[in-house]
């Protein structure tokens, strides 16, 4: 097997306000390897968007925050060394988010954006290298005229468009995981679709490791190796795609499959509210134990 | 305005310690202002006449403040300075917010040419800082404390009728206003029954906050010579008397200039408090 | 024909418009107050007969519209009428006052936007920190304070008790005034090469600017760090970060000129309203300004040259305005382009 990439330890995370503390997430386990694509999988609110947050050591300086548990990316821990990570972002862990569009700075051109996410981690760049790589890479994802492309600010462009950028500048730097936080779920579905299946194909040419967070199941079927389903801040179920979808264990997962629409699109559907059952105990398939533990 | 969502603006002007300091600050201006009569070390010191015996003192325990060059105890002509601001700042925006809020409604609400004709005034009041526009009026009016507080009043209702209009212009299309029009609520009644309670944390918020903005106003023209009249003691007029004695007497001009400064400050800190426990756009 | 272009043309004629509104209130204000202009201008003693001359002489027994129209012919010709005070064109008495006063919105100005950007930067940056109180609490004592306590507080501490800047005045007894070319003195001493006269200008500007700047610069710093606590939380910020674009490069470019833009608006209203409160500094420093022209036009009723220096207030004002708006128009992609929109 594979180093893993990321590796999630008995994570708890709480946030204070005042004298009012909300745990958000009651320790939870994951793990990416090399060149994997996992997903995780649950409703808003469940805790998997600070999930990826806590990975690029973005949450836990803030003011309010209690962290407790394993995070390590790429070797170093997150909570522990946070610099470590803050150094890495941009480059060697990337990040796709839900709305394309207003992820893009408006009153900057898309080329100087770029020039400044290919400097990411401090590499020194002249602009004329920068422009020539980032001309390459919008051509990677097909826009079809990269030059003008560069030279437009995100309000110029569709959302399809700016999707396809967001990818081209998540890849430039060759990082080794990428975080794709409900990537393109503003989009039209259709658009969302194809820069899903763009995305799928660059990262799964090139080995890069994915972390998917989803509400989406249909969405997750097609793009991921791996799947954690997540409830109210507890991972309640985890096994390989396949095993997951043909022999879901857990109440909630199969509340989630049973509701699900058919078609491409429809988000988590409506599940009755806290029942008792959703609440069950960790059920994990076989040959998914966590680095380090013993194969239930 | 629900009873809850007053609860939360009130625990969340609660938390501000910027805005407590305003409370206080405005209510130990106002209960000076009211109890002037009873504070005041020398009463009679408002008029024209002081005590001969002691000009220009610097500030001592009988005088905390100095006294100026007629004897006058300067304190006591501050509290009474206070008193004067704050019902100048009262008439002026009791006259003006309401004639504001009326043009504000009317042009949002029934729109085509009485909203041109309203907005294009405004328009043009906005164009004149406020000061310059008071100034002139000023200079075709004899200057008197009520012709000071006209012209104040006559430049000061386009700011709530700008934003009056706005939060109406913002509210028109919402559903509670549609509703009252299906069942064929009068404009009057959608007006002042529907549109204008939605106001009123904007208004209340500018008010608090126009307090001080009108003292500061109405100072300034003292300070040039174009407002209240001497002996009426007013703290801007008490500012440029006493600058002719610097740097000697300096208590004749300081001393009004910080109680401008703390009289604008408290105003403006509640303001402030309410605008964000509101959540209104001032 | 260029969005910018258009924009300006717009926003041009609809200043203009504003303008006439203006010239209207305040020529209708200035006759329908009680008192006889003629007879205010000639003084108790003249005689009838010359009071009614006077009037013939300024149309003043013509029905109003007639005279407004007379106004606007006048104006029209660039003509405001004559000071019955200084017994001059208006015009050219405002055109010899004016650049001090200018001289003097310009270098406060300047500290509004050099001080008050980088300190609301700085406060949001520290939000609810010590910085951030500080800041907040020193710009609502700026806001609160009116330019002539200010003048009056600084003039005490900085020139009398400790005298490090001269008490008032535009230059020291015994320098000449540089040759008038703008009427700026420290441009015109700059251009002829005259370094210690614009030395000595720039001394005596410190005080005054900054005592009109102060209020202008606590409202800038307030908006700036409202703006930008509020940029903060946009998307593209946190993209930045995820992408690790360095926190001050964020703070000083990236989230900075974004939020500049609902700022810039407001701040063309403060720079405007320094016009006004330059009386009051001027008053203060002895500063032969506009402010010592109008007050003394106000006070003789000089009814000509009074509606003049409203007039020409009120066009820099729209003037700070559309300049203002042109900025904006640059800084905001969208406004400039708006007509590729939807390609």
């Amino acid at each position: 097997m594979a180093d893993p990439v990321l590796t999630v330890r008995d994570l708890h995370l709480a946030f204070r306000k005042g004298r009012q503390r909300t745990e958000v997430l009651h320790g939870i386990s994951l793990h990416v390897n090399a060149g994997e694509k996992v997903a995780l999988v649950g409703e808003s609110g469940s805790g998997k968007s600070v999930t990826a947050q806590l990975a690029l050591a973005r949450l836990q300086q803030e003011k309010g925050t209690e962290a407790e548990g394993l995070i390590e990316v790429l070797g170093h821990d997150a909570t522990r060394s946070p610099a470590r990570i803050a150094a890495m972002r941009g480059h060697r862990v990337t990040m796709i988010f839900q709305d394309p569009t207003s992820a893009l700075n408006p009153v900057f051109r898309i080329g100087e954006i770029f020039e400044q996410v290919l400097r990411a981690g401090g590499q020194r760049l002249r602009a004329q290298e920068a422009r020539r790589r980032a001309e390459a890479a919008l051509a990677e994802v097909q826009i079809p005229d990269p030059a003008r492309a560069l030279d437009s600010y995100p309000f110029q462009l569709s959302g399809g468009m700016n999707q396809r950028v967001m990818i081209a500048m998540a890849l430039a730097n060759g990082p080794e995981l990428l975080l794709a936080d409900e990537p393109g779920t503003a989009l039209d579905v259709t658009v969302q679709a194809q820069t899903l299946r763009l995305m799928d194909d660059l990262v799964t040419s090139r080995g890069t490791a994915v972390l998917f967070i989803s509400h989406n199941l249909s969405v997750v079927r097609e793009f991921a190796d791996r799947v954690y389903v997540i409830y109210r801040g507890r991972i309640v179920e985890h096994g390989r795609t396949e095993q997951l979808f043909s022999d879901p264990r857990h109440p909630y997962t199969k509340a989630l499959l049973a509701a699900a629409p058919r078609l491409l699109g429809g988000g988590l559907p409506d599940l009755p509210q806290g029942a008792e059952a959703f609440a069950d105990p960790l059920l994990v398939h076989d040959g998914c134990a966590e680095p380090g533990e013993v194969t239930a | 305005m629900s009873s809850k969502t007053s609860s939360v603006a009130l625990t969340e002007f609660r938390s501000n310690p910027l805005s407590i300091i305003g409370l206080v600050l405005v209510a130990l201006c106002v209960g000076l202002a009211v109890f002037a009569d009873l504070v005041a070390p020398y009463p009679a010191h408002v008029g024209p006449i002081g005590d001969f015996m002691a000009i220009n003192q610097a500030p001592s325990a009988a005088h905390w403040f100095g006294t100026d060059t007629i004897g006058r105890d300067v304190l006591t002509r501050i509290l009474y300075g206070f008193r004067l601001s704050l019902v100048m700042a009262a008439m002026v925006l009791a006259i003006s917010m309401p004639i504001g809020v009326a043009l504000g409604l009317m042009a949002g609400y029934l729109g085509g040419w009485v909203e041109f004709a309203i907005m294009r005034l405004t328009d043009v009041f906005l164009a004149i800082p406020p000061l310059v526009l008071a100034m002139a009026i000023m200079g075709f009016l004899p200057a008197t404390l009520t012709n000071a507080m006209l012209a104040v009043t006559a430049m000061w209702w386009p700011w709530y009728t700008r934003l009056v209009y706005n939060v109406v212009r913002s509210e028109a299309r919402e559903g509670y206003v549609l509703a009252a029009e299906v069942i064929g609520a009068s404009p009057l009644h959608v007006m002042t029954r529907e549109i204008l309670p939605n106001c009123a944390p904007a208004i209340l918020t500018k008010l608090t906050l126009d307090v001080g903005f009108v003292v500061l106003m109405v100072s300034s023209l003292s300070f040039l010579g174009l407002g209240v009249q001497p002996p009426t003691p007013d703290l801007g007029s008490m500012v440029a008397d006493g600058a002719k004695y610097m740097p000697d007497a300096w208590w004749l001009s300081i001393f009004p200039a910080l109680a401008i400064m703390v009289l604008v400050l408290g105003f403006n800190l509640l303001g402030d408090g309410l605008r964000e426990a509101f959540d209104a756009e001032v | 024909m260029s969005p910018i272009l258009r924009l300006l043309i717009h926003r041009l004629a609809l200043s203009l418009l504003v303008l006439a509104g203006v010239s209207i209130l305040i020529f209708f204000v200035a006759r329908v107050v009680p008192g006889d202009p003629a007879r205010i201008a000639l003084g108790p003693n003249a005689g009838a007969e010359a009071v009614e001359a006077l009037r013939e002489e300024r149309h003043l027994n013509d029905p109003l519209i007639v005279q407004y129209g007379w106004f606007l012919r006048d104006l029209a010709g660039g003509d405001l009428g004559t000071s019955l005070y200084t017994r001059r064109p208006v015009l050219q008495d405002i055109a010899a006052y004016l650049p001090a006063t200018l001289e003097l919105v310009f270098i406060a100005g300047l500290m509004m936007v050099l001080v008050g950007l980088p300190l609301g930067r700085l406060a949001a940056r520290h939000q609810r920190r010590g910085p951030d109180h500080l800041a907040r609490f020193l710009s609502v004592l700026a806001v609160c304070t009116p330019a002539f306590v200010w003048g009056v507080i600084l003039q005490l501490l900085l020139a009398y008790v400790w005298p490090i800047f001269p008490l008032e005045g535009r230059l020291s007894t015994g320098v000449a005034p540089p040759p008038d070319i703008t009427g700026l003195y420290t441009v015109d001493a700059l251009l002829t090469g005259q370094f210690g006269t614009m030395l000595n200008a720039l001394y005596h500007l410190i005080l005054p600017a900054t005592a009109l700047a102060l209020s202008g610069i606590g409202q800038s710093a307030r908006l700036t760090r409202s703006s930008m606590i509020e940029t903060y939380r946009k998307p593209y910020i946190e993209m930045a970060r995820a992408y690790g674009f360095k926190e001050g490069r964020i703070a000083r470019r990236y989230a900075f000129r974004p939020a500049l833009i609902p700022t810039l608006t407001v701040l063309g209203l403060d720079f405007a309203a320094m016009l006004a409160n330059a009386f009051l500094v001027e008053r203060v420093f002895v500063w032969p300004g506009l402010s010592r022209y109008g007050v003394e036009v106000i006070l003789r009723k000089d009814l000509d040259a009074i509606v003049g220096v409203v007039l020409v207030i009120a066009a820099m004002f729209l003037i700070t305005n559309l300049v203002v708006d042109l900025i904006v128009s640059i800084i905001n992609p969208r406004l400039r382009l708006a007509e590729k929109r939807g390609k």
